[in-house]
């Protein structure tokens, strides 16, 4: 009995590990772990503010439509103490979002990394205290 | 028993990845560097620290001592969102146990705590007066120190019930008492301990302690608005539960009430 109680629990860890719970707010209260997103647009607007970030994205899809796109990311002091700052997201610029979308259906994602069209990653650290990022 | 452990070994080999992610632990114990020293021989506490998050802080001290309501509070847990989701201040003690540095600049008649998550100031006089008879209760209550050799001892009552312990959710009544007791151990750490000692929630008090590693010399405190673009608030898309996602397994039992020590009248 104790044993499956303890697979049962290891389980839902395991669910509410996949990713780790986000810190400021909780993960899953508005992202699905299980809806990974990669997306490749152009920048539009960097909101460098407490308690997260966020970046607005332009992303042309393959039929030419252009949908618009907002991502969370890690909290700007910690990222500031790892050396980034805004000017690592230059507006009109090609960037690559790896992330996780939103519950609600909108064009929200949590980002895991951020790449520059060279591959240069930038921005490292998430919204996500435990994956070693720049939480809260 | 054996299929036991061994559930319990392959649950936590299931999460390697967790684990490498986790920033390296702190030291545990002091590094042997000279505490420095304030003119009147006590141990400096000022400097800016770079305390981390601590997701539970009651880990080490569990199985929590819990009264029935304590239990159903914790229990209780998921039907209420996270006071700090809503920028609602930390509060004592969880200010200690929230991410980002603080600063502590130690006067000879007060020790003033500044941390940048929240903005966050306390004064903790250190002269000899006693707690505030007539002040409302509030979330970081009435605190008053006092120098017991070398450690800061930090008293603090008049707290309300609107604040939780920490993101696994633990919980606390407005009988809250926190002790704290700050030492500086080394060049580069602090140790903190605090005691939680609130008889409607738990049976007895129970403590916890960690060091806290000093910040690189470079860094200063920033702004921290929580308000200042907090989109999960404004969107509407906070949810009920502990920031960690931690599930209520059942195992938490409520501890039969012990007596609590009367004072004994002398003959």
């Amino acid at each position: 009995m104790r044993t499956r109680l303890i697979a049962l629990v290891c389980a839902a860890t395991a669910i509410a590990y996949a990713p780790p719970a986000a810190a400021h707010h909780s993960f899953a209260a508005q992202f699905d772990g299980d809806k990974p997103v990669v997306l490749k647009g152009v920048v539009t607007k960097v909101d460098w503010r407490n308690p997260h970030i966020w970046v607005y994205l332009d992303v042309h899809e393959a039929d030419g439509k252009v949908t618009k796109w907002e991502c969370e990311g890690g909290a700007p002091n910690a990222l500031t103490r790892q050396g980034w700052s805004r000017e690592n997201l230059k507006l009109g610029e090609e960037l690559t979002v790896d992330g996780w979308r939103a519950k609600d259906g909108t064009n929200t994602c949590n980002a895991r990394t951020w790449k520059l069209a060279n591959g240069q990653p930038v921005l490292a650290g998430s919204s996500n205290a435990n994956a070693g990022g720049a939480g809260r | 028993m054996t299929s036991r452990i061994i559930a319990i070994v392959v649950c936590g080999l299931m999460f390697p990845a967790l684990s490498a992610a986790q920033p390296a632990p702190p030291p545990t114990t002091p590094d042997g560097t000279p505490v420095p020293r304030t003119a009147n021989g006590r141990p400096d506490l000022s400097g800016i620290w770079n305390k981390r998050l601590v997701v539970n802080t009651a880990a080490t001290a569990e199985p929590l001592p819990f009264t029935a309501a304590g239990l159903k509070a914790f229990n209780d847990v998921w039907n209420h969102i996270d006071p700090t989701s809503k920028c609602i201040l930390p509060g004592v003690p969880r200010v200690n146990t929230s991410p980002y540095p603080f600063q502590i600049v130690q006067l000879p008649d007060k020790v003033i705590f500044l941390y940048e998550y929240m903005h966050n100031f306390r004064v903790i006089y250190t002269d000899g007066r006693s707690h505030r008879k007539s002040w409302e209760p509030s979330l970081l209550g009435d605190s008053i120190g006092r120098w017991d050799g070398d450690a800061l001892v930090i008293e603090t009552v008049n707290l309300t019930d609107r604040t939780w312990l920490d993101d696994h959710g633990n919980r606390h009544s407005d009988a809250l008492k926190v002790t704290e007791r700050w030492r500086r151990v080394s060049a580069n750490q602090l140790s903190y301990e605090e005691t939680i000692d609130d008889p409607k929630f738990y049976t007895k008090p129970w403590t916890v302690s960690w060091l806290i590693p000093i910040a690189p010399q470079e860094w200063e405190l920033m702004e921290y608005a929580c308000t200042d673009n907090n989109k999960d608030m404004s969107d509407g898309h906070l949810q009920p539960g502990p920031l960690d996602g931690s599930l209520r397994d059942g195992t938490a039992i409520a501890q039969p009430p012990r007596p609590r020590r009367q004072p004994t009248q002398q003959p």
